[in-house]
């Protein structure tokens, strides 16, 4: 009896882990103000495969994505609908569910189908729920992604693109790496 | 007139807020990638025959790319003719350079061309691609939204493409001329946001100028204009411009502006997710 909910217990724990992937994302919109111009956004998101729903905040120009399950989310093609509607992705925070992992900085970790470079985090084990920002350009502040540029050494910091300094990691180069902080 | 400066006076005093959707001008800004939009506007004056005169012109809109977009549209009137008919086509583009995005702001700069065909023989100084006569514009478009207000300049050179009509006795015409405006608009209700559905009032007041460049001529209007938005993809705008000064020869020297603007998402085909 005892194996059986072993069993059990461990396939659960298999299966949680294999689908591993980004639940949801809040995203505020910059460069609008009017219900007009967030439509414009929220028709781009919705057109997305991997979204499946999308609650707005139109005085905050904030909007929040569920994802589907197991489907990989495509985070440029995201910015990239926000961009097609005319304006640009201010914030962008991922969620995802973790069951032990240990995050340092300028550690690479493949999650949900994408590569994740933590920059200005402290080393720690993070598990459940956790919300992580993007930083790269384009999804954040020119300011704000400046000041995390001081925060890390590595090149790929400001391409998104694998470098050199990626190897170690046994990442292949000029893959995406989305540069992300807790 | 006093009531259209109270008006705005109010509008700047309810503090920072507005639009960009201008009545007699376009925004730098663009419309979104793979949209598509229609617009109808009818502009009525009292012409110099002693009656109203009308002109109708229907506009598709697409936007090419997130930094491209044209415009293609046609025009009737009876403003040089006893009836309405057909008068002419014409097609303008804009292309986005600069777009400089925070929350609730932006900055954004665009350059436009503008080319029009006309079969009337306009007996006035007055350049317009409208549909009144042949003719090229280029220019370009600053545009700064503040939150709820947003302003916006345009700076355009127009040149009229066709052969005048020499009446005897009458002066010669223009043929080039300075086009610019300043436009400010303001986003008034909703206060606050609580679905697409709202209706959206903006008010908006435009300064529309022109000077000819080979003669001594030029005016400056002022046009208020109200619009509403309804379901974030219908607009519906009634304007009325006038001049304030100007010693210009024109058709008239204030008119009516109506129209109505749908805006379709997505219609045209994506190649992304």
């Amino acid at each position: 009896m005892m194996k059986r909910i072993l069993m059990i217990i461990m396939v659960c724990a298999l299966s949680f882990s294999a689908d591993a992937q980004i639940s949801s994302a809040k995203l505020q919109a910059s460069g609008l103000t009017c219900a007009m111009c967030a439509r414009a956004v929220y028709k781009n998101l919705e057109a997305l495969t991997f979204v499946e729903k999308i609650d707005t905040d139109l005085n905050g120009s904030s909007f929040l994505l569920d994802f589907k399950g197991e489907t990989t989310v495509d985070i440029d093609a995201i910015r990239k609908k926000v961009e097609d509607a005319g304006f640009s992705v201010a914030v962008l925070d991922l969620t995802g569910s973790f069951q032990e992992v240990t995050v340092k900085p300028d550690q690479h970790l493949t999650y949900g189908g994408s590569v994740f470079h933590f920059v200005g985090v402290k080393e720690q084990t993070v598990r459940g729920d956790k919300t992580f920002r993007v930083i790269d350009k384009h999804f954040t502040s020119a300011k704000e992604h400046k000041k995390f540029q001081g925060m890390t050494s590595m090149e790929c910091f400001k391409t998104g693109l694998a470098a050199g300094c990626c190897k170690k990691n046994g990442v292949e180069q000029v893959s995406r790496i989305y540069h992300v902080t807790l | 007139m006093r009531f259209f400066f109270t008006l705005l006076g109010l509008a700047w005093l309810v503090s920072a807020g507005a639009q960009e959707l201008y009545v007699f001008s376009e925004p730098a800004s663009n419309m979104p990638a793979r949209a598509a939009g229609l617009k109808y506007a009818a502009k009525l004056l009292d012409g110099d025959r002693g009656r109203t005169e009308q002109r109708h012109m229907i506009e598709m809109q697409l936007g090419l790319s997130k930094k491209w977009m044209t415009h293609v549209s046609t025009s009737f009137s009876d403003m040089y003719s006893n009836g309405v008919r057909w008068e002419s086509a014409r097609i303008y583009t804009k292309y986005r350079f600069i777009s400089i995005d925070d929350v609730h702001r932006h900055f954004r700069a665009a350059a436009f061309g503008e080319l029009s065909y006309s079969v009337n023989y306009p007996m006035y100084d007055e350049l317009s691609l409208e549909g009144d006569q042949s003719g090229a514009r280029a220019g370009v478009i600053l545009t700064q939204l503040l939150h709820k207000l947003a302003l916006s300049s345009t700076l355009s050179y127009t040149a009229s493409l066709q052969d005048r009509i020499q009446h005897i006795g009458i002066h010669s015409y223009t043929y080039n001329a300075l086009n610019y405006s300043l436009s400010a608009g303001y986003l008034l209700f909703p206060r606050k946001y609580n679905g697409y559905g709202q209706t959206n009032f903006n008010l908006y007041l435009e300064m529309l100028g022109s000077r000819a460049l080979d003669k001594q001529a030029g005016f400056l209007d002022l046009a208020p204009a109200v619009q509403f938005i309804f379901s974030s993809n219908t607009k519906l705008n009634l304007g009325y411009r006038f001049q304030v000064s100007g010693d210009m020869e024109r058709m008239a020297e204030s008119s009516f502006l109506i129209s109505i603007e749908r805006t379709f998402l997505n219609a045209l085909k994506s190649k992304s997710p």
